[in-house]
């Protein structure tokens, strides 16, 4: 990065091609058959092995969360994006019957659809139900990313109308989809969540939070159970898988993800600090194959100084004392109400972390004027 | 030359959301390789925001190659000759595609 015209030195180009990435050999580490896929930093692996390694990382992640109580109610949060998608097939494998070592859990499905933010996007529900309703036969629980909110606080328009920036944007429906998540658990009776979160993505999470004041959560932000939520444990059992992996998994399975846009779609690397830390991250596992695991490594050594009582928005333990985290103007505590709470007129006191104060100041609150 | 290109994870939304399009390459003096398919597709299928596709003379990072549904990297990458009929897929594992 620091060499000038770099791109033109065919001497550097093939020092750097020789020592980063070596001649990567066409035989898979484990069988010697030939690869299909370079996993991990330069290994090479035959579709077989691969597959094996792919559900052992899974399997084994999740049982070192060794949290699954028998017959305990789990709630999947399924988006239908490549990532859930994968998540859901891994685990009706391993509920299904057949399956090896059976997974002993009662698996229910919620959807968060989040189609009325934008336009040009089909919901996808009518795909959603078929197939988790009709083929895998599952619970399923879809709630709508404004449900329960009247005309006054239209979702869509406070995003895109009183929210400054996309960050702003993507990270208040960050907190409000899991905020309908763990309602849907509460209501279902189910103690854990899992979502499917992998770490290519947590990594660039993690960059994105630090650079939003967000350091003291990022450790359990990312790790592999979550206990932020006393009823409702996250657990992360991609954590360890990344996006790259997911994806040959689904392409070698035919698993099809059924929708791939999001309120970011098209609008660019350096739009929101997620979108720019996300190409970052991808930019230097490219040349850098150890990256993600070198960030996430450094999050799990964070010091952090938390106290006991959780913000009202991301549901993470408060990182600043009382008197800081406390709302005092009337609209935005009102604003927390209606999109964070269960009882939307509420006049209990808000309290919110250091991250999420900031986050509110890009949010206008709707000054009633009728 | 035949081939068939494939576009998922979201990627397909920078083709008209079209998934799956066979395309026919001109006959060339010099054989066709990633690189140069690039091109072609930067310039005849790829309309808009080429940026989220294209950077530099590779595709955007975050972006999957699989050549008969083998990883490109296996394959030299950027340099690998492509070959009558081969299917090329394009995965984003970009959020939002
Ligand atoms: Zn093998
Ligand atoms: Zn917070």
């Amino acid at each position: 990065m620091c060499q000038i015209n770099e791109e033109d030195d065919e001497a550097f180009q093939a020092l750097k091609s020789g020592t980063n990435k070596g001649p990567i050999s066409r035989k898979c580490v484990s069988c010697d058959q030939d690869a299909c896929v370079v996993v991990r930093t330069a290994d090479p692996m035959c579709r077989k092995c691969f597959e094996e390694f792919f559900i052992h990382k899974f399997r084994s992640t999740l049982s070192k969360s060794n949290v699954f109580g028998r017959g305990e109610n789990v709630l999947l949060a399924y988006s239908g994006g490549s990532s859930s998608s994968a998540l859901l097939h891994l685990i009706a494998e391993g509920l299904s019957v057949q399956a090896r070592r059976r997974l002993q859990f009662q698996a229910q499905v919620a959807f968060i659809d989040e189609s009325s933010l934008y336009s040009d996007v089909v919901s996808v529900r009518e795909k959603v139900t078929d197939l988790i309703t009709n083929r895998l036969q599952y619970p399923l629980h879809i709630v709508s990313i404004d449900d329960n909110l009247d005309k006054d606080d239209d979702f869509q328009q406070l995003l895109l109308e009183r929210t400054k920036t996309l960050t702003a944007r993507e990270e208040l429906v960050r907190r409000r989809r899991l905020k309908l998540l763990f309602d849907i658990a509460i209501r279902e009776k189910c103690t854990k969540l899992i979502t499917g979160d992998n770490c290519t993505k947590l990594a660039a999470q993690i960059l994105s939070d630090m650079a939003q004041g967000k350091g003291a959560h990022v450790a359990l932000e990312c790790n592999l159970t979550d206990s932020r939520n006393d009823l409702v444990t996250i657990v992360r059992p991609f954590r360890e898988i990344t996006s790259k992996e997911i994806a040959m998994y689904n392409r070698l399975n035919s698993i099809e993800s059924l929708q791939n846009a999001d309120i970011s779609t098209m609008s660019g690397p350096q739009s929101s600090i997620f979108q720019l830390t996300e190409t970052l991250v991808n930019d230097l596992q490219r040349q850098f194959p150890s990256t993600v695991s070198t960030i996430f490594r450094t999050s799990d050594k964070l010091e952090k100084n938390i106290r006991p009582e959780r913000c009202d928005l991301c549901c993470c333990p408060l990182d600043i004392n009382v008197d800081e985290s406390l709302i005092s103007d009337q609209n935005r505590q009102k604003l927390v109400h209606q999109l964070f709470t269960t009882s939307p007129n509420s006049n209990e006191p808000v309290h919110v972390c250091y991250a999420c104060r900031r986050l509110l100041r890009d949010v206008q609150p709707n000054v009633q004027s009728h | 030359m035949h081939l068939t290109l494939e576009f998922a994870g979201g990627a397909e939304l920078l083709f008209g959301k079209q998934k799956l399009q066979t395309i026919d390459l001109p006959d060339n003096n010099t054989s066709w390789t990633i690189r140069t398919l690039l091109i072609w597709i930067r310039e005849n299928l790829l309309r808009e925001r080429p940026e989220l596709f294209i950077q530099g003379d590779s595709v955007r990072p975050g972006i999957l190659v699989l050549v008969n549904d083998t990883d490109w990297e296996l394959l030299d990458g950027l340099n690998y000759q492509l070959k009558e009929n081969d299917n090329i897929l394009f995965v984003s594992t970009l959020h939002g595609g």
